[in-house]
């Protein structure tokens, strides 16, 4: 020891370069099979996720977002203020009757996604149930809620809704939008079934206005409980609109796991539309299975299906390419109960393969 | 506390250790440079997809999640994690982009809708706010950020359903950006080219039914009582996918004055591969979602829905002008003359055309096949 200072034994100073040595090679060694031990800042595979100042999914105009360091500089001139701070920071700015509040707007969102308990929630909840906010203030608040995408984010959006505070055209337009962004961005990688119980909660609502709109997130995360009360509806079948709307809405299920259940729609619903939704959801789905299922049950069908096999036929060689080259191999050799349906599959096949120039 | 050792001392020790630190870092360093030589001979491919009007990047999730599209493979380039996410490329190494038209918006210089309608949502309104240029100037920024990640040789193919076509157009079209250098091909489906006949809606209630608190009457029965009802009404939004008071809707009109700017100078098109793909079977004004009615084909359909709104008989006969609605044959929205860039007066490129029947126009991002097809013979003809 000299003073404050640690001295190395040089004795040790082979071995420590050494050391080193070994270590560069080996990180070399790991980047070129593509693990990631260290990443420089443009490599495109296997990175390290960096936590992000800002976690909406687009709240921010091109201006400020050109440069990352602009983001941050952005949220550092916010990092003072307290979340309550900047929301009433926000009512003041619609008190004054201020259309356009893009940073605090961007400062509350970031706040609100990592403060799920907050109480700003239940407080704009209360200012929409006072009907104190104009429409471009109501509009604001209704697509923050879209912009956070958090559990909490979309409780207070189904509250809004249910309790019928949301009237003005324009604010429903928004509630529209609002709610479409808590379907998942990508299923494989997030499904959002986190978010699927307060969604089914919400189907329980009378008005029918917004019903399309939480049938289709319900149905882009795809619960299994979803789909049950999807099946539920389609049953009990004293709903026209709501029957209809769970018919669109299913076409939008990509969840593998539910194939079997939809096949047991397509198979042995004595309901014509129960049949229909599940082929129709199957035809969709975008999944070489859930095509194979429509395959394996048409061989099977009577010829008064024919021009119900052939729509779903049609539908599913468009939505799973995959499935044309199935049929390419398969259908020469398949034995199909009737020989209507096997023409009927054969003109479907031609028509889409003809369809394109 | 510093750490410290007698350097000199224990360089004169070491120095054949030193030696060889040396000797590999130059050969590490060596390979590295090689290593970015092959990437930089082999650039990255991108298909950049570009939403239409009222939509957002997630109107094209079954082509993403499709093996016969990207394998679930899509990046949001807005994400404000997008510097140092992973990103991936789909089976066959190409990387798929997307993000979320609306950052011009809400900009105090954007344009305005009827009845002076600003875009009041935080995120933006998905350009229905923006001019083509502020569109164009979107996508360049865009691209700038693809750059970052992928390398400044990348090459992107623009997919573009609806207005989100125009938009490619107007970025390939203007003058200032030196980014269209990275662009080698543009497929649209669905595009107005020479825009909708339903523009013309915009501008006969700009002319004859302005402001809406002058025809808000509960019983007020005139045309232009109807109309504001039927624009604020639930089915258009939601079913048929148009706000229509928003200003974006008067740039799609086939009168529209910037759009007639823009195809003026479609001549300074950069000679790339182009594909159009148009649909030309379904009525004009079917815009789908309701169930198909056997007799006119259509689903739900403005000029007759019985359990949906419509507009006044002057609305509607000021977006046909006089034409039969037969006339006007497309994608519902779109006619499909409209839809084909090809037909452009000017246009001197090659495309090539791909033409289905039945498509609506909400649900053409949604046809897989089509989408597949016009992409692989894109990659083809590129030679990716």
């Amino acid at each position: 020891m000299r003073g404050d200072n640690t001295v190395i034994n040089p004795k040790y100073l082979t071995g420590l370069i050494v050391t080193l040595l070994i270590g560069a090679v080996g990180v070399f060694v790991a980047n070129r099979w593509g693990l990631p031990a260290l990443q420089n800042a443009t490599s495109d595979v296997n990175h390290s996720v960096v936590k992000s100042p800002v976690k909406a999914k687009q709240v921010v105009p091109e201006e400020f977002i050109e440069s990352d360091s602009q983001v941050a500089d952005q949220a550092a001139s916010f990092a003072n203020l307290t979340t309550q701070a900047i929301w009433q920071n926000l009512l003041a700015g619609f008190q004054r009757g201020e259309k356009t509040q893009i940073g605090l707007e961007n400062a509350l969102i970031m706040r609100l996604h990592k403060e799920p308990g907050s109480a700003i929630y239940e407080d704009l909840l209360s200012r929409f149930r006072q009907g104190i906010l104009d429409t471009t203030a109501q509009q604001v608040l209704v697509s923050i809620l879209g912009e956070v995408g958090n559990y909490k984010a979309a409780e207070i959006l189904m509250r809004l809704v249910s309790e019928g505070l949301l009237q003005e055209p324009d604010v429903k337009l928004s509630a529209f939008h609002a709610i479409s962004k808590f379907a998942p961005e990508s299923w494989r990688e997030h499904p959002n079934t986190e978010l699927a119980p307060v969604f089914e909660a919400a189907w329980k609502i009378q008005d029918t206005e917004f019903l399309s709109a939480i049938a289709n997130v319900m149905a882009s995360i795809g619960t299994p409980t979803t789909l049950d009360m999807f099946v539920q509806t389609l049953t009990e079948n004293n709903d026209p609109e709501r029957v209809e709307i769970v018919k669109q809405a299913m076409t939008n299920l990509v969840n593998p796991a539910l194939i079997p259940k939809l096949n047991d729609l397509l198979q042995n619903s004595a309901q014509e539309d129960m049949q229909l939704a599940g082929g129709e959801a199957l035809a969709s789905m975008g999944e070489i299975e859930a095509a194979k299922a429509i395959f394996k049950w048409s061989t099977q069908a009577d010829a008064g299906r024919v021009d119900l096999v052939k729509d779903l036929y049609e539908k599913a060689m468009n939505t799973t390419p995959d499935f044309i080259d199935y049929l390419d191999k398969t259908l020469p050799a398949q034995h199909f109960v009737s020989d209507e349906i096997k023409q009927g599959v054969n003109e479907s096949v031609a028509t889409v393969k003809n369809g394109v120039e | 506390m510093v750490i410290s050792f007698d350097f000199w001392r224990g360089f004169k020790r070491s120095y054949g250790v030193y030696a060889l630190l040396i000797l590999t870092l130059t050969t590490l360093g060596s390979l590295s440079v090689a290593n970015d030589a092959i990437a930089a001979v082999k650039p990255k491919q991108v298909v950049l997809l570009l939403h239409g009007m009222n939509s957002n990047g997630s109107t094209w999730n079954k082509l993403v999640d499709n093996s016969a599209g990207f394998d679930g493979q899509c990046t949001n380039v807005r994400d404000p994690k997008f510097p140092t996410i992973v990103i991936k490329p789909n089976s066959e190494g190409v990387y798929c982009m997307r993000f979320n038209f609306g950052a011009y918006d809400r900009l105090s210089t954007a344009p305005k809708g009827l009845d002076k309608k600003i875009c009041s949502e935080a995120g933006g309104c998905s350009g229905d706010y923006s001019t083509y240029d502020t569109l164009g100037k979107e996508i360049e920024g865009v691209i700038r950020r693809i750059r970052t990640r992928l390398g400044t040789t990348a090459q992107i193919v623009f997919l573009g359903h609806s207005r989100g076509g125009i938009a490619a157009r107007a970025f390939l079209q203007s003058s200032t950006s030196a980014l269209k250098v990275n662009v080698v091909g543009l497929i649209t489906t669905g595009t107005p080219h020479a825009g909708s006949p339903l523009g013309r809606y915009y501008t006969y209630m700009a002319k004859k039914c302005l402001p809406e608190s002058d025809h808000d009457g509960l019983f007020d029965t005139s045309d232009c009582a109807d109309d504001w009802r039927f624009i604020n009404s639930f089915a258009i939004k939601d079913i048929g996918g148009l706000d229509l008071k928003a200003p974006t809707i008067s740039f799609l009109s086939e009168i529209s004055p910037v759009l007639n700017v823009l195809n003026a100078k479609v001549t300074a098109l950069p000679k790339i591969k182009f594909s159009q793909l148009s649909y030309d079977r379904i009525k004009f004004g079917c815009l789908g979602g309701d169930p198909i009615d056997e007799e006119s084909g259509c689903g739900y359909d403005i000029f007759g829905s019985r359990i949906r709104g419509k507009p006044s008989g002057d609305g509607l006969n000021a977006v046909l002008n006089g034409r039969a609605r037969d006339l006007l044959r497309g994608d519902g929205i779109v006619p499909v003359n409209s839809q084909k860039m090809s037909l452009l007066k000017g246009w001197n490129n090659a495309v090539v055309p791909y033409a289905r029947a039945n498509r609506v126009h909400i649900a053409e991002t949604e046809q897989t096949l089509d989408l597949a097809i016009a992409l692989r013979n894109m990659y083809k003809r590129l030679g990716w």
